[in-house]
């Protein structure tokens, strides 16, 4: 059916371009927390004597990451429910590359022009933190155990609020195509006129992607690494890799949702976007790096439900005054 | 005054041998009178029991050591009371129900020299593998699995910590009984870095004893250099010049100060505050080079000598050093406001891990860990090492929080770190106006003698208790740790939190296992185990370095 509404080569490209541009992401979220914490982080350009072992660029350290996992063996750990623990990532892979091709990009709308398509890419995008979850439990390790109850709790909040989000994004722009949003906020971008739906989008990706404080699923010295405990080599290196299009796909989401500003400043959409995405992923660096970790799920939920009701009310009010202004009524 | 209180108490009945010098009291007691002589010190002077351990007397059997310290009521005064037990099926009585000082130290002592303490209420092994079929850890829990049974619910969840787990960074194993979300006991299990140091001490004479003591812990090096310098130097009576003494304070506290940066990292670190962590150590750093400077080592300072110390600071480098350290003590102060006022440091910190001040008494908390609860103790003011404090003019304050949380317990190893600057300063200062005199002579001490160093290391009261042997040698010698006390504690303060909320609590009172475990090395081919000899360690070192500088 997939085959009907979009190519293969075009399939491989986006997930080529996801692949490349989560990692790039990663790599500048990785550099400018490392430059706010007084470190160098990875480096553009490797030392000329260390070019035999390391390469001329750590630009795409995040890949080479998921390149010496997928040598790795596999070991299933025998207590695991192992359909499950298999097929969690290979779905979490699937979804993952499912939400990226709704993403349109400047002068490419793939199944961006689709009448729904946010409502379909939010959906992937549930699904993929929900086979985090689901191969956490299939585990059967007390620390995945631990980290999937996090990541559950989290999960209802998180997607609760990118819901919300993209429903009030919606709203405002009088469509759920992500192709027609964009073109519609294209001359005032919803970043200026509503703020408060973008840091709500802001506020479900820094849960989703696990960025401070809301990584507690994931934090290390309470319950090691939480869904992912039990995981390694192959398996592994597909939920790397179905994270780093997830990455992709949450920050070109906000982008073209909320900074399309091609008209706006009369600059090269494709400039405006690229510069826009990595804006985003400075401003959730910045974030990563001041915060320490919330106390805990309950904690989560609590800052959480605070967040979302505040900026839902600020928002919703600014979707209703704003809503002639692009839909022309 | 308390002195003499103690001496008279003694001498009704409950000693059968008294010696006493300036502080020390020790004193033969009878198996039958050693609870009730515990109770009145206890209740009657405020003591603490800072030790019990044994020495092997050979035919003769144990002598079982109880180390009550005064320090806190009267300055410098400590007893060390001792009672005699059979070699073989030696019974003595437990303490346990008088105060849970005891517990894990009469646990210890069962295990290393198989007396019983009659009355122990929890007998299992502390060292051994936790495997070990007596009493398997993973599987058997006198006690406390009895009251879990008979309470609420049955399905507790057990969460292991350990023993290796990225939120202790060292080998320890701590069983978490989760109801839910919270736990409702915790159990800790020590022993899988023993290295049997105290062993490699007694194999060495007293002045090639400084550098395996040096070598239990890699962070707090130079207290244990203190420490243990200042039990011998007491067994021999002799005092150190005048400068060496300011010299060892100045290593002193700046080991103090690094220990404490690198636990405010590791603190950071395990609340996901990374930048607190980049940016604290790397002020630590600053401090490790100035040390290097001083010593020409970062981690061992190799400056501890029987009678003074090896190497002197020029006038330059003092001025040079005092520089350095004012600019430090700004960062520092920086640092550390930033991180203490960071609201989601202080939403995970307070009201965590609350250790209330009487269980503090009672199980015998120490140094930054005490304090935090409101108990005002410091070896440094209760019973001085030979360095220069108060006697020599030297002025600090010692910071005391009641929280009783993880909060006030960051809070005061900060102000620590900020004070122990201060007292680096004034002690650089000094230093130009004094004598140049570095060592003294240290005879040898009479076989038979015994004394007890203490000294405040990073982590709290770290104690030395050191008996002569024949010809220069320690015939015994035991080392106490603030770690091996503090980790007593553990449990008390995990109760009622969450699991999120146990890595913060453990690192509060900045655990460390290579003291609390104190080489022994394991050919795992051949089932057997050994201890490396001074020059078969160094050819293994010389062998590592060339390897290395091949490779490089």
């Amino acid at each position: 059916m997939l085959k009907c509404i979009i190519d293969a080569s075009t399939l491989v490209g986006v997930v080529v371009f996801a692949i490349l541009m989560g990692c790039i992401y990663q790599f500048i979220f990785r550099k400018f927390t490392a430059l706010l914490q007084g470190r160098r982080g990875p480096l553009v350009l490797v030392y000329r004597d260390l070019w035999h072992l390391m390469g001329i660029t750590r630009i795409l350290q995040s890949l080479y990451d998921v390149g010496k996992l997928l040598a790795k063996n596999t070991v299933i750990p025998g207590s695991a429910f192992k359909p499950l623990y298999i097929a969690s990532p290979i779905l979490a892979l699937v979804f993952a590359i499912l939400s990226a091709v709704f993403i349109p990009l400047p002068g490419m709308p793939i199944l961006g022009s689709l009448e729904h398509s946010l409502s379909l890419a939010i959906l992937f995008l549930a699904l993929y933190s929900s086979m985090v979850f689901i191969g956490g439990a299939a585990s059967s390790s007390p620390w995945s155990a631990a980290g999937a109850k996090r990541e559950i709790i989290q999960f209802a909040f998180y997607e609760t609020t990118l819901v919300l989000s993209a429903f009030l994004v919606a709203v405002t722009c009088g469509s759920f195509s992500i192709l027609q949003i964009s073109m519609k906020t294209r001359s005032l971008p919803l970043l200026i006129t509503n703020p408060f739906a973008a840091l709500l989008f802001l506020l479900a990706c820094t849960g989703k992607l696990h960025i401070k404080p809301y990584d507690v699923p994931e934090a290390e010295p309470e319950v090691v690494a939480g869904p992912y405990t039990e995981y390694g080599g192959k398996l592994l290196a597909l939920f790397l890799t179905a994270r780093l299009i997830i990455i992709y796909t949450c920050i070109s989401l906000f982008s073209t949702l909320f900074l399309s500003m091609g008209l706006f400043l009369s600059v090269d959409p494709w400039l405006s976007h690229v510069f826009f995405s990595c804006l985003a992923v400075v401003a959730l660096s910045i974030l990563h790096a001041i915060s320490p970790r919330l106390r805990g799920p309950g904690a989560v939920a609590k800052s959480y439900l605070i967040l979302m009701v505040i900026l839902t009310i600020l928002s919703a009010t600014s979707a209703v005054i704003l809503s002639p202004l692009y839909t022309g009524g | 005054m308390l002195r003499e209180q103690i001496l008279k108490l003694l001498s009704e009945g409950f000693a059968q041998e008294i010696k006493h010098d300036d502080h020390q009291l020790l004193a033969e007691v009878s198996p039958e009178r050693l609870q009730a002589l515990t109770e009145l010190l206890l209740k009657r002077f405020n003591a603490r029991l800072s030790y019990i351990t044994a020495s092997d007397e050979g035919v003769k059997g144990f002598q079982v050591v109880y180390i009550f310290s005064f320090g806190h009521v009267e300055r410098g005064v400590y007893l060390v009371a001792k009672v005699s037990a059979s070699r073989f099926n030696g019974r003595v009585p437990s303490l346990a129900s008088t105060t849970r000082q005891a517990i894990w130290a009469e646990r210890e002592t069962m295990e290393f020299t198989g007396i019983t303490f009659t009355g122990n209420p929890d007998p299992r092994h502390l060292w051994l593998p936790y495997t070990w079929p007596e009493y398997d850890y993973r599987k058997v829990r006198i006690g406390a699995e009895e009251s879990l049974h008979a309470g609420r619910d049955l399905r507790a969840r057990v969460i292991p910590i350990g023993p290796y787990h990225p939120a202790t960074l060292e080998g320890q194993y701590v069983k978490l009984f989760m109801e839910r979300d919270v736990i409702v006991d915790a159990d800790i299990k020590l022993g899988f870095n023993h290295r049997g140091v105290n062993r490699l001490i007694e194999r060495r004479s007293f002045d090639r004893g400084v550098f395996a003591a040096e070598r239990v812990c890699g962070i707090c090096s130079g207290a244990h250099g203190l420490a243990y310098v200042t039990a011998v130097e007491r067994l021999c009576d002799v005092k150190p010049p005048e400068r060496a003494l300011h010299i060892r304070t100045l290593l002193a506290e700046l080991n103090r100060i690094q220990s404490h940066l690198l636990w405010l990292g590791v603190l950071c670190d395990i609340t996901g505050f990374k930048t607190g962590f980049m940016l604290s150590w790397s002020l630590r750093e600053r401090i490790l080079d100035i040390i290097s400077l001083i010593t020409k080592y970062r981690v061992h300072y190799n400056i501890w000598r029987l009678g003074g110390v090896s190497r002197d600071i020029p006038d330059d480098l003092a001025g040079k050093i005092v520089r350095q350290l004012s600019k430090l003590k700004e960062q520092a102060s920086s640092l550390a406001k930033k991180i203490a006022e960071h609201p989601l440091i202080k939403h995970r910190l307070m009201e965590v891990g609350i250790l209330k001040f009487h269980d503090a008494v009672d199980i015998g908390a120490v140094g930054p860990t005490a304090r935090g609860s409101g108990w005002k103790i410091d070896v440094r003011v209760d019973h001085p090492p030979n360095a220069a404090y108060a006697d020599h003019g030297i002025q600090w304050e010692i910071p005391v929080y009641t929280g009783q949380d993880c909060y006030a317990r960051l809070l005061v190893r900060i102000d620590e770190i900020l004070e122990s600057i201060n007292i680096c300063q004034q002690i650089l200062n000094k230093l130009p106006q004094l004598p140049k005199d570095l060592l003294t002579e240290v005879g040898n001490p009479t076989e038979g003698s015994e004394a007890v160093g203490f000294n405040e290391a990073p982590r709290g009261e770290l104690l030395y208790y050191v008996k002569a042997g024949e010809e220069g040698a320690p015939a015994c010698v035991r080392v106490r740790t603030p770690s091996y006390r503090n980790n007593a504690c553990l449990p008390a303060m995990l109760k009622g939190y969450t699991l999120a909320d146990a890595p913060v609590i453990m690192a509060s009172i900045d655990q460390c296992m290579a003291c609390t475990d104190r080489v022994e090395i394991v050919d795992v081919k051949k089932q057997s185990s050994f201890a490396l000899s001074w020059h078969e360690l160094l050819a293994f070192s010389r062998k590592a370095s060339r390897r290395f500088s091949i490779n490089a």
